[in-house]
């Protein structure tokens, strides 16, 4: 049961930072094409973009983040598994 | 108890399906009631268009585009109006509205007549033009000054709607509850039997915004 949300929220997690990362070059794509507003030295850019690549950005960290910590642990159980089933069997042969 | 902790998992996920779907349907509520008519007003000394874009004609696939809202205000006063330093002259019009630019968060000027002439832009536009009257012209330039500043809840439609009904008479005031966005507020226009679709955007005078102490700074070109 504990693997099989484990698995869940690891498939969660990658969709969400695939999600984000869609997004950061989506948002970078916009405000690259956006207008700047300029008076002599003065440079304004339209910050609506900004505030949702950072918000994408930020998300993005934490998905992949998380995502990596519910992989190492999934794997770590698959080992632990695999070895617990591995002695078992050397074992038997004994 | 295999069994119930799986029924109590099911009941979890149809509350937070259900508590997602009733979010979904407020949000989008506002704007279905009765048909209004602007009142007029043979002696104003000024009119104010209202427009809302929703965003729809600029939505990219799977990104957020909430639209924008902002004030077309017309002087027909005969005197030049002071806005803050921005000079309007008689029959001359300026679009105001709050925008997170990086230079400054706050009211700017004459950036959507700029974004109109120059790029496609609020291309599902809706707007409604409703007489001004003299009170409400008498204060605007304390609501400026005081709501010179943009956030997500002081947001364009936030300050778009609080200048408009602080210029309009009680007659021809919208309300709007919750978190105001420019969809709501488009929906409160299209209400309006003489709102215009894609109304034309002409503005004289400069770009530019109220910096800190509310005083205008123009000079700016889009490029």
């Amino acid at each position: 049961m504990k693997r099989k949300v484990m698995i869940v929220f690891t498939v969660v997690f990658a969709l969400l930072a695939a999600y984000a990362l869609y997004s950061l070059i989506g948002y970078t794509v916009i405000e690259l094409k956006y207008p700047v507003l300029r008076a002599g030295e003065t440079s304004a850019y339209f910050g609506g973009n900004l505030i949702m690549l950072g918000v994408a950005g930020g998300v993005f960290l934490l998905s992949v983040s998380a995502f990596s910590v519910l992989l190492y642990f999934l794997l770590k159980d698959r080992r632990k598994a695999a070895a617990a089933a591995e002695e078992e069997e050397q074992q038997k042969a004994a | 108890m295999e069994r119930s902790g799986k029924t109590r998992w099911m009941r979890l996920c149809a509350l937070l399906l259900f508590m997602a779907f009733s979010l979904a349907v407020l949000s989008s509520c506002g704007g279905k009631g009765e048909a209004r008519k602007v009142v007029p007003d043979e002696n104003a000394a000024a009119t104010v268009t209202v427009f809302a874009s929703s965003g729809d004609g600029e939505r990219v696939f799977g990104l957020f585009n909430f639209g924008h809202a902002f004030l077309l205000l017309t002087n027909k006063s005969g005197e030049t109006l002071d806005l803050c330093g921005f000079s309007l002259a008689s029959g001359e019009s300026a679009t105001i509205s709050t925008w997170s630019l990086t230079e400054r968060f706050g009211v700017w000027f004459n950036i959507e007549s700029a974004f109109v002439k120059q790029r496609v832009k609020y291309t599902d536009r809706l707007s409604v033009t409703v007489p001004v009257t003299k009170e409400g012209l008498a204060k605007i330039n304390g609501y400026l000054k005081e709501k010179n500043r943009w956030s997500v809840t002081t947001n364009c439609t936030a300050f778009t709607l609080g200048l408009y009904n602080l210029l309009v008479a009680e007659d021809n005031k919208i309300e709007i509850a919750g978190l105001l966005t420019p969809k709501k507020l488009k929906n409160e226009i299209a209400r309006f039997e003489e709102h215009r679709e894609v109304e034309e955007i002409v503005t004289e005078g400069e770009l530019g915004y109220l910096d800190k102490e509310g005083n205008f700074v123009g000079g700016f070109v889009m490029e």
